[in-house]
């Protein structure tokens, strides 16, 4: 993995390589659409000509005979046809490209989301999901124009080839006095085009300024009321307008230069050929038509030109595309990235395999001997809104070394900062962490795909619903029993909150969960890892949102109702004595263990935390 | 979305602006009147070149094409440009202008809407109208005043010309308008779809964790076909949609073309023309194109600026409820403050009732009582984020009503519970980006809270993260009181923080306090009881009532009263407000 916020360098054969393992995910359809549009960008060579024939016809052919109203009306005939049959064609051209363009974008969209949710190892996001998010988009938007750059090129290359071809049958000279301006506007284009993304991104970070401004003044509205502080915040987002303003100006400026280049180019190509052909139409050695020919060939062969060029820049930056959506994956294989198994758009949907529960699955004993994490940049956790939930780079923790019992409660117990999070991360293969863990005294090889349901579950400590029902929120499986949702809402201390909502476990509970309490949101979260029915339960810290009368509750409910082994982050007291070990954790360490009465005599950190917590 | 706001809208902002605005109208009417010229001089190059003129006028024609041509290109360039200055300076205004508005609105329109919306109404729907300013406005003007131009060169060379204009002209238009609200419908339902496909996309990455140690990958991914299903379908149904229009549009100038020959080709044939004025006609068709696809390719544009325009309008129309305001500037030093049968009401239930007190000059406060049982409004009262329904509240002996609100605010220093940062610097932080503080009078507040040493080691100038990220809980506590020491005030209102600090920041913490509460009326919401140990007197409120207020120590030695019950307990969790 490439480190964060270096540049990357990407070969260009690769990007090439890229291109024709992009394209084999639908060949057939593929191969339609480069027929289609080679035909599309082709047919004005043949258009052109009929241009010209009518107008020769109409001043008087090859011979100078008055019009020669019969051919005319033939070429014109041709014409006709020629452009009705091009814009079908571009209609069914559109249309296939459409399906081959989505479908391909929800091929890579889903291999990246599904290597993310789903394969062994540990995945953490090195940005935050909003902008992880735009690699999902933008990036991929970027690897789809490439192919279109495929779809387009051989026509515009037909149509290059032909036209110069046909111009040159006319006045070689001519011809070649105008193609090489034009190749020039090409080269020109290219040196152009790092400035132009330069100003792009100088404008985009304009933008954000102005954006996040907005949103920072509006989040902290009641703060800056309360200072007085109305006017200066005004002069600051003024300030970022100007600033935007500029850039946006600046962006304008270079993107107009450019495209009056070309068409000036065109232009002056078109004055070129009025100059030249001037003494040729008067000795007869040009005709009407092949000017005719040459005045409708030069503004299209300009703009072609002018795609070569984009078509170099695009190239190199669907070689940094890749490269973004790689790092997103951080170390999967392109195999798996480009993974050509077509995305099941119709037909029925194989059902999910059922949890089935082996003999060994069932806890027995959990030993974890020498977990050691250090974050780097990298993984220095955040939240979906961007804000540090846990670990600074070079926080680390070290030889973390214990056993868990069947049946048994376990707490973690430490300050704020202490590393608590960041052990049950850990543990659960969340980061990638060394050490050796053992289920059943057998060594685990791949701890995030081996400690999940029905084996062990987990809610983290800001735990995250999505915009669906709460029974989705808590099944997170359509399979799941109503029965049973309703029995984990219920262990969760969630029953009395069902019956206040309107939807009741059908409600709706709105993005992120907005529509719930932090509570709610948070029992909503057990409510889910009871659901699985996993052995093991491994709680984060619960006291932010759920009061010490719930929290106990909850965890009276649980050992009612059944066995369960718990691994719980906590300072409450409902917690601590009911533990049957506690781990006193300090700055990344176990420093301590054992049950609350003998750590409360010798453990300053238990007792400050004992003090604290109640 | 009526045509008088459009105007008022573009007047307001465009009328400051009205040299860039004339030079842009000259600009642009010379632009069409070199593009109608461009056809005219092949014409003529034509028409000499077939009628066997000297060799040198066609080059002058030649070099006509040339002048007009580059001309015509640097003109439409300059249109733009200008275009985009006008259009980013109007809006800035526009953006700044509503902004103002918005951030002098009551806390009770604050309350029910979200940063994102502020920022979707202040930038994104600002944005739209720019584009519909810069863009729109211009294209459309210039596709006008051609189409204009075409068929009055049409008429001048023959009204046989002039009906086949006049009738295509009309025959496009009528096609395109007829066809533009499906484009427009289109481009809405592939914003939509979009969004859908990757708000679940977002919330699946957001909630990584809770998803893999879950076990619900496979689940979640089955769930994203149904997702991509939907996507699909009615994405490319939009995209032929957009298409057909299109192709559509081409169609008829492909058409549009061949009639033009034809009449070419007809008119010679009759000798009613000469074989230039053919070219000029085919050239014609050509011209007009591009502008009115442009035209509609903007529709949609159109459509985002007008509900754009609606919900500025929308916004604009709120106004605030505090609408009078006094000129009394208060004095330096400690200020009483009064409350004299204050009632008050959020959204038709009561949450204070009649409630009457008053502080001495100097007094520390501890206000205790239930959450939701009216502490903080009551704090909010004072800094006047509201207007009691009746009663009054005074400060220094003044009604509120009668002080100037910045004075006020100046005045009554607060620290509400969870501390707002912004990605900007240290010195930015701390100042609201008011450029007239010294670095002197940063450090002196910084010292006084206890983060000298923090500060000295990371400067000024320093960025904070978004939302204060690489801040500790405790270190964005010190800031907020730092900005409070900054602000010198003589009433000073302190939300404890609920979020559990560390033992050694929490001692960081007491000491700040101890240092901003000299010489300050002090009110301390406290959700601990031992946090209000060193307040003066005790005030419990339950219900929007005050049940118990009196001297701490009295309160305190009196068995029987709620603080003494409550000191008994010696729990937190009794206050009901912890968390």
């Amino acid at each position: 993995m490439t480190a964060l916020g270096m540049p990357v360098k990407v070969a260009s054969e690769s990007t090439y390589r890229l291109g024709w393992d992009l394209v084999k995910y639908r060949p057939a359809l593929f191969g339609f659409c480069f027929v289609c549009w080679t035909l599309i960008h082709a047919t004005p060579v043949l258009i052109g000509l009929m241009v010209g024939r009518i107008f020769d016809a109409l001043a008087g052919g090859d011979t100078g005979q008055g019009i020669d109203g019969t051919s005319a009306w033939t070429w014109l005939g041709l014409f006709t046809f020629l452009a009705v049959a091009r814009n079908g064609l571009v209609w069914i051209g559109e249309l296939r490209w459409i399906v081959y363009w989505n479908d391909q974008s929800l091929q890579l969209q889903r291999n990246l989301l599904r290597w993310l949710l789903e394969a062994d190892g540990s995945r953490v996001l090195a940005s935050s999901p909003g902008e992880a998010v735009s690699t999902f988009r933008d990036d991929v938007e970027d690897l789809l124009e490439y192919v279109e750059n495929f779809v387009d090129g051989g026509g515009i290359l037909v149509f290059t080839i032909g036209s110069v071809a046909v111009m040159a049958s006319i006045d070689p000279w001519l011809t070649l006095a105008l193609v090489i301006p034009l190749l020039l506007v090409v080269f020109v284009a290219q040196a152009l085009g790092p400035q132009i993304r330069t100003r792009r991104r100088a404008m985009r970070r304009a933008t954000e300024n102005v954006t996040g401004l907005i949103g920072e003044t509006f989040g902290a509205v009641q703060s800056v009321k309360l200072a007085s502080k109305e006017a200066p915040m005004l002069a600051e987002f003024g300030r970022r307008n100007e600033i935007r303003r500029r850039a946006a100006l600046r962006d304008t400026f270079l993107t107009e230069a450019l495209m009056s280049l070309n068409l000036n180019m065109s232009t002056l190509t078109i004055a070129v050929v009025l100059l030249v052909s001037a003494r040729g139409l008067s000795d007869g050695s040009l005709s009407i038509g092949d000017l005719v020919v040459f005045l409708t060939y030069l503004p299209r062969l300009t703009f072609y030109l002018a795609f070569v060029g984009h078509l170099i820049a695009q190239h190199r930056r669907t070689g940094v595309a890749y490269e973004r959506i790689r790092r997103l994956a951080v170390d999967a294989e392109d195999d798996v990235l480009l993974d050509r198994t077509r995305v099941p758009l119709e037909g029925e949907l194989g059902e999910l395999p059922a949890r089935s529960r082996k003999p060994d699955d069932l806890l027995v004993r959990l030993d974890v001997s020498n977990l050691s994490f250090t974050y780097r940049t990298a993984e220095a956790g955040r939240d979906g809104d961007g804000q540090r939930v846990d670990g600074r780079p070079g926080f680390a923790i070290a030889d973390v070394t214990f056993s868990v019992e069947r049946g048994s409660f376990n707490v973690i117990a430490g300050r704020v900062g202490a590393g608590k999070t960041t052990i049950l991360r850990a543990l659960l293969g969340l980061v990638p962490a060394d050490g050796d863990v053992r289920w059943n005294g057998q060594p685990i090889g791949d701890r995030a795909s081996f400690l999940v349901p029905p084996r062990s579950a987990y809610t983290p400590q800001i735990p995250r619903l999505f915009s669906d029902t709460l029974s989705y929120n808590i099944s997170l499986r359509e399979s799941t029993s109503a029965e049973s949702v309703h029995s984990a809402a219920r262990l969760a201390v969630l029953d009395d909150d069902l019956d206040r909502l309107a939807g009741g476990i059908e409600t709706v509970v709105g993005a992120r969960g907005v529509k719930l309490s932090g509570g709610q949101i948070q029992r909503s979260a057990v409510a889910r890892m009871f659901a699985t029915e996993a052995d093991l339960l491994v709680f984060d810290d619960l006291s932010s949102a759920l009061d010490l009368h719930t929290e106990a509750e909850l965890w009276a409910r649980l050992f009612d109702h059944r066995e369960a082994t718990c691994l719980v982050v906590s300072h409450r007291p409902a917690a601590l004595q009911r533990a049957d070990q506690i781990l006193v954790v300090d700055g990344g360490r176990i420093v301590d263990r054992g049950r609350l009465p003998e750590l409360l005599e010798r453990s300053p950190v238990m007792a400050e935390l004992w003090e604290a917590g109640r | 979305m009526t045509a008088p706001s459009y105007r008022q809208t573009l007047v307001t902002y465009l009328a400051p602006q009205r040299g860039k605005v004339g030079l842009l109208a000259v600009v642009l009417v010379a632009t069409t009147g070199l593009q109608l010229v461009v056809p005219l001089i092949l014409q003529r190059f034509i028409d000499g070149a077939l009628a066997g003129e000297p060799s040198a006028v066609l080059m002058a024609a030649g070099v006509a094409y040339l002048v007009a041509g580059l001309a015509n290109q640097l003109f439409s360039a300059v249109t733009t440009y200008l275009g985009a200055d006008v259009g980013w300076t109007a809006t800035n205004h526009l953006r700044e202008d509503l902004a103002r508005h918005l951030l002098g609105l009551d806390m009770g329109f604050h309350t029910d809407t979200t940063p994102g919306e502020m920022i979707e109404r202040i930038d994104g729907d600002v944005t739209a109208v720019a584009e519909f300013l810069s863009r729109f406005v211009v294209k459309l003007l210039g596709a006008g005043l051609l189409l204009i131009g075409v068929i009055g060169v049409a008429w001048y060379t023959s009204p046989l010309i002039g009906i086949a204009y006049t009738g295509f002209v009309v025959a496009v238009l009528a096609i395109v308008y007829s066809m533009r609200t499906m484009a427009v419908a289109a481009a809405e339902e592939e914003r939509e779809t979009s969004a859908q496909l990757y708000g679940f996309i977002e919330e699946r990455l957001a909630a990584l964790d809770d998803i893999r140690a879950n076990g619900a990958g496979a689940s979640t991914m089955r769930r994203f076909v149904g997702v991509m299903r939907d996507y699909f379908f009615r994405t490319t149904a939009a995209w032929a949609k957009r298409t057909r229009f299109r192709v559509t549009s081409n169609l008829t100038f492909w058409i549009g073309s061949a009639l033009a020959l034809a009449l070419g080709i007809r008119l010679v044939q009759t000798g009613a023309a000469t074989v230039g004025t053919a070219y000029l006609l085919y050239q014609y068709v050509l011209l007009i194109q591009s502008p009115i696809e442009q035209v509609t390719q903007q529709f949609s544009e159109l459509q985002k600026a007008a509900g754009g325009i609606v919900r500025i309008d929308q916004y604009r129309s709120i106004a605030t409820t505090l609408r009078i305001e006094g000129d009394i500037e208060l004095p330096a030093g400690p200020l009483s403050v009064e409350f004299d049968a204050v009632d008050f009401s959020y959204e038709d239930q009561q949450i204070l009732h009649r409630l009457t007190f008053e502080l001495a000059p100097g007094t520390v406060l501890g206000l205790l009582g239930r959450t939701g049982g009216g502490k903080t409004t009551t704090t909010r009262l004072i800094s006047r984020l509201y207007d009691p329904d009746s009663g009054t509240v005074r400060i220094g002996g003044h009604d509120l009503r009668d002080v100037r609100l910045s004075s006020l605010r100046r005045r009554v220093g607060v620290v509400t519970q969870d501390v707002q940062l912004f990605r900007a610097s240290v010195r930015d932080n701390l100042t609201f980006f008011d450029h007239r503080r010294s670095d002197e009078e940063l450090l002196t507040a910084l010292d006084s809270v206890g983060l000298g040493r923090w500060i000295r080691s990371i400067g000024l100038d320093a960025e904070l993260g978004a939302g204060g990220s690489g801040l500790s809980a405790g270190e964005s506590q010190l800031l907020a009181f730092a900005r409070v020491f900054l602000q010198d005030p003589g009433v000073v209102i302190l939300d404890e923080p609920a979020s559990r600090l560390d033992p050694a920041t929490e001692l960081l913490v007491a000491s700040a306090s101890e240092r901003l509460f000299a010489g300050r009326t002090v009110i301390i919401i406290a959700h601990r009881l031992e946090t209000v140990r060193r307040a003066d007197q005790i005030m419990v409120i339950e219900g929007g009532r005050i049940a118990e207020h009196g001297a701490r120590e009295v309160l305190a030695a009196t068995p029987g009263t709620r603080y003494a019950r409550l000191l008994e307990a010696g729990g937190g969790a009794l206050l009901g407000g912890a968390v």
